[in-house]
Parts: structure tokens; sequence; C-alpha cells
């Protein structure tokens, strides 16, 4: 009973902590910047196929992990410098472009690596006793590494003169201008850092799941509403939003299957954002 | 010498919110903008910024043409603003403002004197922005830009809704500013009690363009010859 108790628990910490990861990156581009990246499940994908190639070129596992959130990063920039900046002012022009992006994306991996699916194999395959039962050590690792992450956003905007530029840029950005703030360079910095995140969730969590051209499309929708949830904007409320969406969806797979699970969550997720818009609403009247 | 010739920007009902502006601003004097609201007295600021979008003439800084240059650059290169409104940066602190004013001049810090000009706000550092009174905001928003160190000021409407205590803390400020540190301001502003207490020279935009140009002594002489632009 203990041990079916403590790995209903754990499986849904790390429901909860995977998701943050993933979020962790639309906590900034999109609950920060305000840009709707549809591509952000590609980049996590894209995070995923990395830690594959650098497997295959005999950089062996923790350079992958390494190195991939680098490669995603620089395809974050690249799509914020060539395609972002030009349509920032335009919400459905960037969603529709993000979505083309993320397509080209996705179809660009299935012509190198194929339809089919690829594994990577975790540094280790042991399990660790907890309250009466065992669970993979890697598992666990990736949870960590989510709070490690979460932690380091959180430093890296609330403690250094980025992360306040950043929020000074997204404050206001013709007063961070007219203050010599290098907005331009920090929009193109922060989408970078968030598509990196996304990227070091994919190679984090490829050993977890099956590689394939389609393993970003179940993240996405639960990472934006972890962020829509949110009671504030950036890492901390991701925080919670994640928690609150993976939780509910993960301890609701218990009872019912995951399918209807994820669709109560979407359902209830509606239903709390109808409510808070209507609050707003009526702020604002 | 901050210096526009047939400066021209923004744009309103096909034709440019603002135009045919030749002016020079000279370290250590302040030129106060005057005319009625929608003369384009915002729209000259902010074209002189790169905010409002250019559209013909030249902006020289020092000789050095600075028009179409992006705001950041601008904003480097030594020209500080101060917005209409507020002017600060929400959901950051009274200190969060001013390290982003130090910051947008590649320092890390603002000089800790800087402080010391408005010290209610030194006891309110850690409050954020928007929790301040009104003329509070405007102050910050000053010292905002002066830890850029810039060379010349844009002040929009810096009395506008503000108490007159803090006006007068505000005017001792600039004069400080162009006696001391000889900056260069310009003023736009409505209040003309502040501006007969700071200004060398005052310029009337009327319909987005210049109509008239006097100095103080004149102004102080007869304000009746600004009260017809002004509509008083």
């Amino acid at each position: 009973m203990l041990a079916d108790l403590a790995l209903v628990l754990l499986d849904t910490a790390n429901r909860v902590l995977t998701l943050l990861l993933v979020a962790l990156g639309l906590a900034v581009t999109f609950g920060l910047m305000g840009i709707v990246n549809l591509a952000h499940g590609e980049f996590f994908l894209l995070g995923a196929y990395a830690h594959v190639a650098l497997e295959r070129l005999g950089l062996g596992f923790w350079w992958g992990l390494l190195l991939a959130p680098v490669f995603v990063g620089a395809a974050g920039w690249i799509l914020e410098v060539v395609v972002i900046r030009r349509i920032q002012d335009r919400p459905l022009d960037s969603l529709v472009a993000t979505w083309g992006v993320g397509l080209a994306i996705k179809q660009a991996v299935v012509l190198l690596f194929g339809p089919a699916s690829h594994t990577v194999a975790p540094p280790f395959a042991t399990t660790v006793a907890i309250a009466g039962t065992s669970y993979p050590v890697y598992r666990l690792f990736v949870m960590a590494l989510a709070l490690a992450a979460t932690g380091l956003t959180i430093l890296l905007l609330l403690r250094t003169p980025f992360g306040l530029m950043v929020r000074g840029t997204v404050a206001d950005r013709g007063l961070a201008a007219a203050t010599g703030l290098p907005v331009r360079r920090l929009d193109a910095l922060a989408f970078a850092y968030g598509s990196a995140l996304a990227g070091l969730a994919g190679a984090a969590t490829a050993p977890l799941m099956s590689v394939d051209p389609q393993m970003g499309v179940g993240f996405l929708l639960p990472a934006f509403l972890s962020v829509l949830v949110a009671p504030a904007s950036g890492a901390f409320g991701t925080v919670v939003g994640a928690a609150v969406v993976g939780g509910s969806e993960s301890l609701a797979a218990t009872v019912v299957s995951p399918v209807v699970a994820q669709l109560l969550v979407l359902a209830g997720a509606v239903l709390l954002l109808r409510l808070a818009a209507g609050r707003r609403y009526g702020r604002e009247r | 010498m901050l210096a526009l010739t047939g400066f021209a920007a923004g744009w309103h009902r096909g034709v440019p919110a603002v135009q045919d502006v030749d002016l020079e601003l000279a370290e250590g004097r302040v030129l106060a903008v005057l005319g009625r609201n929608g003369a384009g007295k915002t729209t000259l600021v902010k074209g002189v910024l790169g905010l409002a979008p250019w559209r013909s003439g030249i902006v020289r800084l020092d000789g050095r043409r600075i028009d179409g240059w992006r705001p950041e650059r601008i904003a480097r290169a030594g020209i500080g603003f101060v917005p209409q409104g507020r002017g600060v940066f929400p959901g950051l602190t009274v200190e969060e403002n001013l390290r982003l004013g130090a910051l947008g001049s590649g320092r890390r810090r603002p000089e800790p004197a800087l402080l010391a000009r408005f010290p209610h706000l030194f006891e309110r550092r850690d409050r954020p922005a928007e929790a301040l009174s009104g003329g509070e905001q405007r102050q910050l928003s000053i010292l905002r830009a002066l830890a850029g160190r810039p060379r010349f000021l844009l002040l929009d409407e810096p009395s506008e809704g503000v108490q007159p205590t803090i006006v007068e803390a505000v005017a001792a400020l600039l004069l400080e500013l162009v006696e001391v540190d000889r900056l260069g301001i310009l003023l736009v502003e409505q209040d003309l009690d502040l501006v007969l207490r700071v200004a060398h020279e005052c310029l009337v935009l009327e319909d987005g363009r210049p109509v008239d140009w006097f100095s103080a002594a004149e102004l102080a002489a007869r304000p009746q010859r600004v009260e017809h632009y002004l509509g008083l």
C-alpha cells in the first residue's frame, strides 16, 4: 500500500518536473516576452535528436546533454533574428510563422533521421529503493535537473544584469531603448535561452521515451497550459503552473485513462482561464 | 551641441506631425519647447530620440549625424530621456530602475551620489516603482535618465500632474544640472513658471511647425506673447 502510494507520488513529481523543464523555456519566450512560439515543441524534439546525433558521433551521453541545448539555443537565436523580430507586433503572424517553422523542423528531422523512432541509453540504468518501491535513478536525475534549471533561471532573471535588462525590456520596451538598453540583442538572447531550455528538456528526457518526430506534440499543450494558468509570469509562476497541470494530469491518470486525464486537465484549464479572464474584465470595468 | 536642421518626424493625417524644425542646443543651456496639446512637442522629442519615425532633415550631435540611428544608440551617444507620464519601469524597484539607467550606458551601477539628489527616494529604494506617488515617479524617471550620465537631457512635461513642491525640487535639480554639470536640456513644458525659472530660450510649435522663438527674458517681460499660443 505504502509502496503503491510512493510510486504514484514519485511518478506525479516526475511528470510535474519534466513538464516544468519543458515549460520553463516557454515561461521565458511566451510568459515574459509574449511570443507565441508554436515551434517550442519542435525545439524540444530538436534537443532529443541533437542528443541522438551527438551520441552517434561518439561524443557520449554527457557531452550530448551539454551540447544539445547549445545547438537548440543557436537555432532559437536564428529563428528570432530571421523571423520573430520582424513580426513581433503581429501575434497572428507569429503564430502562423512559428507553426510553419515547427513543421519545417519536423520534416527536416524525418529527412535526416527517418520516420522511425530512436533511443538514447541512460547513463545509469540502476534503481533506488524509496519507501518500499524501486525507482529508476535516471528519472530522479531528470527531476533534479529540472529543479536546478528552474533555480538557475530564477537566479539569471532576478540576480544578474542580463535578467534585469530583460525584465526592464519586458516592462517598457520603448523606455528600455531610450535608456540605452540593447533591446534587440536582449530579445535574441532571451529567446535563445528559452529555446536552449527546450533543447535541454528534449536531451534530458530522450532516454525516458522513444525519440520520434511526434515526441514534441504531447508536451506543447500542457507546457502552454502551465504558463497560462501560472499565477505570475516568470519561472516562479511556472513552477506552480506545472505543478497544477502536470500534477492533476498524473493523479487523474491513476483513476482514468491518460487520454481522458489530459482532456479533463484541458477542460479544467480552459475553465480556470475563463474565470480568471472574467475576474480581470470585472476589475478593468 | 545638439542641432536639428529641417527636421521632420512622425505622421499625422498624411503629413509629418512635426516639420521644418531648426534648433541648436548647447551644453549648459535650457531650451523650452512650448505649444498647445497636439502641437507636435512630444513627437519632436521622440523623433530626435528615434522613438517616432524620422521623416527628413538632419540631427547632429557634436557634428555627427545621428538621425536614423536606433533609440538605444542615440541614448548611448549621450542623450537622456524623461518621457511624459510616469516614465519608470513598472514591476521593478527604485534601485533596479536606477541600475537600468546605468546599464544602458555600459555601467554596472549608478553613482552612489545620484540618490542623494532626492533623499526620500533613497529611503524607498527597495519599493516597486509603481508604489511611489506620481511626483516621486517623475523624480525617479529623471534620476534614471541621469544614471546614464547624459550630456543632453530631453524632458517631456515633467511638471504635468505633479504637486508644486515636487515641481520646485525638479526646477532646483534642473538648474543645478545646467549650471554645475553643464547639461544641455530640451524642456517640453506648459508650466510657464517652470519655464521662466530654468529656460534660456523658448521655441513655440503650432500645428507641428515652429512659429516663434524668443529668449526667457523676453518671455518674462511679455508673458502674454506665449499665453496667446497656449490659449491661456
